[in-house]
């Protein structure tokens, strides 16, 4: 090993998902040791042994995030995200030190093509009055709004699969895609380029003001890229007229999950004799077909659910107890609650902490957390649990850390608490972790809207009491 | 309390505290403006700290770049997609205010509240604003009354204002004049109010004649008779720039018959895009203390033309000496606990001759200059180190009141 006593460390922040190939390969062309990061790898922490770099594997999402709190010097992340957390957080302590070769992703705003919209043309800002914008970049999606000077536009941040609501539950979307061709296959009409960007190299501003960065930055410097993240500018066309949809409510709608729940819906709507056509395990319809007189189907993120159901969109949806209860932390008057628990995909939500914290309730764990002299760092993807979590528990000084997941990572260096689900135990002990009590224990379940938005009151009853007929007896 | 920087006991960032020494110019200039905008007829409204996100982004009264630099959140109803505001403005939700409860128009309508908007750097993000809305003001005549209501404030709090004016009308005919499309005119006005007539003047469109008279218009700022001579460069028909420069002659003129010192000032361009006329600044020194102007008030048709102006209450405070406190509290000192009643009925008599009095302990009012020793029995008056015995409350009353 060699000597590294007195090196200062350096934090590096690097993407899962879908750059993590590509990044893999240009750390390999950089000669830069991340042991473990590899194709399919499941390490979310590694050092490299010779130089003492540590590496911190996370959603390409949190990367700016961890940037901007001083938990990491340098990151590799998408420009896109990148763009998407400046917008927010116009302060946040973050230097982007050039764009790294490699695919370029581009963000456009799109609508429905029976919209009497034309491709690339935007309509005159009275026209969209009161438009209702569906995205993954809340941020951007607001920032074309203001920059369009749409008057009453109603935004809906949304988890993923916002290709999937127009025209019916959107008017608009903000994607992200390669091109516009990739709006086109998904059946949409492209509007406007509202940016373009790739990988960027980014650093802390602290740490590169004082930290020697120099070797990595050495390394890194033969994959920078003469080109530059830009936003473009919107221009309207005064003669374009746009045609809005809703959705129908002569039919029962029914929003089905996809992503990890798909694995198991599919499974429970049989033993309720339900089987839509395109909805199973492995397909990847958006619109599965229903021969259930007045029912129709689509299929977006569990995350999504109970806004959608709230607003009207759906008047049903399939979704986690865990989803649901944090809706309903942040919007107890939101007119969505559960008719049934399917009491399938049992899990457990609690406070989650590094193996060696000497405590293994959270009665015991409490005088340890509030005599930090420092907020307590909570992690989680269930933000709204957490805060009820610190509120519940009287912890004094606390900080919630929203993430997007590789979540086991962050305890301990990045947060002292991580508020996660697990169903065995297996992947928190394989990180080194463990959960206190458990404070809630989600399945999944159908929430129905408290008042109904459809006339087909009776295929809602029909389906909560299908449901309810097929689950399974306790013992 | 002790507070370091790491603590949580510290102010989020861009709010002020209000202490109690900034707090007393605070009222006095508060007192000035509610009294000046009394005296004119204006009823004092307050509207919610919490507005509709879509109240703003419908009145397009906020350029992009503000509308993005507003606080919003989801509240509780946050999922319907409706997102809240802490108001950015006072114009907008005044305005609201009034249609909603159905208000007759002509309404003079005053309001102290404070707008919320996120600073890039260590400014205020919060800022007291006293304003004035007339709803259904006539031509000129609202607009010198809103600026008289401004002047008269600070007058009475001894300052010296100057008032500036200029006409929105003047921006929208110009760039209307040269501007191909709505969204080039959009743009074109967004590059003046953020880099000055300069930008316009880059436009390959603008002809010779109006080069010179935007040429003039930037050369400074003059009285009545620069609106005047103006008028006289104006090219053809003017397409809406003569009207402008009539009625801000029309106001200086009218502004300077009364001795109030005007500044002609056309290239002054305020940065909300709501105004639809005459618009002013009213300047102590280099500091704008008070700016507003003529708009068109958003909500339901029919619309209705309003004049509104808001100082800023910042800027103002730090044209005012410190004010002392008058109201330091007499102490009352019950000797032993049967007195605590006598004590208290002390108090409240000194209270309704118009003296502060609050009960105390021994130790602590010692140090005072004058304080009261209240026993079962009797009442002692200490001035200086003197102790007197008061029998009957008038003369109680009588020596505090002969101290103050």
């Amino acid at each position: 090993m060699a000597h590294t006593k007195d090196r200062q460390t350096v934090k590096v922040a690097l993407p899962t998902g879908d750059w993590r190939n590509h990044v893999i390969g240009l750390l390999d062309r950089a000669a830069v040791n991340a042991p473990g990061y590899e194709p399919g790898g499941r390490v979310l922490r590694t050092i490299d042994e010779e130089t003492g770099t540590v590496f911190r594997v996370f959603r390409e999402r949190d990367i700016p995030v961890q940037l901007a709190l001083g938990n990491y010097d340098l990151g590799i992340c998408s420009e896109v995200y990148l763009e998407e957390s400046s917008i927010r957080f116009p302060l946040q302590a973050i230097t982007r030190i050039g764009s790294i070769e490699g695919g370029v992703s581009e963000v456009w705003v799109a609508a429905a093509p029976d919209s009497g919209l034309r491709e690339g043309v935007l309509p005159a800002p009275a026209e969209l009055a009161g438009v209702r914008i569906a995205s993954q970049f809340p941020a951007l999606a607001e920032w074309f709004a203001a920059s369009a000077r749409i008057p009453g536009y109603r935004l809906l941040p949304l988890a993923g699969s916002a290709d999937a609501y127009p025209p019916e539950d959107t008017d608009l979307v903000v994607v992200e895609v390669a091109g516009p061709e990739e709006i086109r296959a998904q059946g949409l009409l492209p509007l406007a380029c509202l940016f373009r960007g790739g990988l960027a190299l980014v650093a802390n501003s602290a740490a590169l003001a004082r930290h020697d960065l120099s070797g990595l930055l050495s390394s890194f410097r033969g994959l920078l890229v003469d080109r530059e993240p830009r936003r473009f500018p919107l221009g309207t066309d005064a003669s374009a007229t746009f045609q809005r949809s809703a959705r129908r409510t002569d039919v029962a709608r029914l929003a089905v999950p996809d992503g990890h729940a798909q694995r198991h819906t599919p499974a429970a709507l049989a033993d309720a004799g339900l089987v839509f056509d395109g909805y199973s395990e492995k397909s990847d319809s958006r619109r599965p077909l229903s021969d259930v007189d007045g029912l129709e189907v689509k299929v977006v993120r569990p995350q999504d659910m109970p806004q959608l159901v709230a607003l009207g969109a759906f008047d049903a949806g399939i979704t986690g107890i865990d989803v649901l209860t944090e809706f309903l932390i942040r919007f107890p008057a939101a007119p969505v609650g559960m008719a049934v628990d399917l009491r399938r995909n049992w899990y457990r939500i609690g406070p989650v902490v590094d193996q060696a914290f000497p405590a293994d309730t959270v009665a015991e764990a409490l005088p340890i957390w509030n005599a930090l002299d420092r907020p307590v760092r909570i992690a989680s993807e269930f933000p709204a649990l957490a805060e009820q979590f610190a509120r519940d528990n009287h912890l004094h000084y606390t900080t919630i850390m929203p993430i997007n997941g590789a979540s086991e990572g962050f305890v301990p260096e990045d947060a002292d608490i991580l508020i996660e689900g697990t169903e065995t135990g297996s992947s928190l002990r394989a990180n080194h972790l463990k959960m206190l009590d458990t404070f809630i224990e989600s399945t999944a379940c159908l929430i129905v809207r408290t008042e109904p938005a459809t006339t087909r009151t009776d295929v809602v009853d029909w389906l909560v009491e299908r449901l309810a007929a097929s689950v399974p007896a306790t013992e | 309390m002790q507070v370091t920087e790491s603590s949580p006991f510290t102010r989020s960032r861009g709010m002020r505290d209000l202490l109690p020494e900034r707090m007393r110019v605070f009222r006095r200039a508060e007192d000035a403006f509610r009294q000046a905008a009394g005296r004119w007829g204006y009823d004092e409204v307050r509207t919610p700290t919490i507005e509709t996100f879509s109240l703003f982004s419908w009145a397009g009264a906020l350029r992009p770049d503000m509308l993005q630099r507003i606080y919003s959140f989801l509240d509780w109803d946050g999922w319907s997609g409706e997102r809240v505001v802490l108001r950015p403005d006072s114009t907008v939700p005044v305005s609201r205010a009034a249609g909603e409860a159905g208000i007759d128009v002509p309404a003079r309508l005053s309001y102290v509240q404070n707008v919320f908007r996120f600073s890039p750097d260590d400014a205020d993000r919060e800022e007291w604003q006293f304003g004035l809305e007339y709803l259904g003001a006539p031509d000129d005549l609202g607009d010198v009354e809103t600026i008289l209501v401004a002047t008269e404030t600070l007058e009475t709090l001894g300052l010296r204002p100057v008032v500036r004016l200029s006409h929105a009308g003047l921006l929208q005919a110009l760039v209307a004049a040269v501007a191909g499309s709505t969204d080039e005119a959009a743009r074109l006005r967004t590059a003046v109010i953020e880099q000055g007539l300069g930008a316009f003047l880059a436009s390959p469109a603008v002809d010779a004649p109006t080069r010179t008279l935007v040429g003039a218009m930037s050369s400074g700022d003059g009285g009545s008779a620069f609106a005047r001579n103006l008028g006289a460069l104006v090219p053809g028909d003017g397409n809406g720039v003569r009207t402008a420069l009539n009625s801000l002659e029309q106001i200086a003129s009218a502004l300077e018959a009364i001795d109030v010192r005007v500044e002609v000032a056309p290239a002054m361009v305020l940065d909300f895009e709501y105004y639809t006329g005459v618009v002013a600044q009213v300047v102590v020194g280099d500091a704008v203390i008070a700016s507003g102007g003529r708009y068109t008030a958003p909500g339901e048709p029919p619309s209705v033309s309003a004049c509104g102006l808001a100082i800023d209450v910042t800027a103002l405070l730090a044209q005012m000496p410190a004010a002392r406190n008058e109201r330091t509290a007499v102490p009352v000192i019950p000797l032993t606990p049967e007195a605590l009643p006598r004590a208290l009925e002390v108090a409240r008599t000194l209270h309704r001759h118009g003296l502060s009095a609050a009960p105390d302990g021994a130790g602590r009012a010692a140090a005072a200059p004058v304080y009261v020793e209240v026993s079962p029995d009797s009442t002692v008056v200490v001035i200086g180190g003197d102790r007197h015995d008061v029998q009957a409350t008038e003369d109680l009353v009588a020596r505090l009141l002969q101290v103050k």
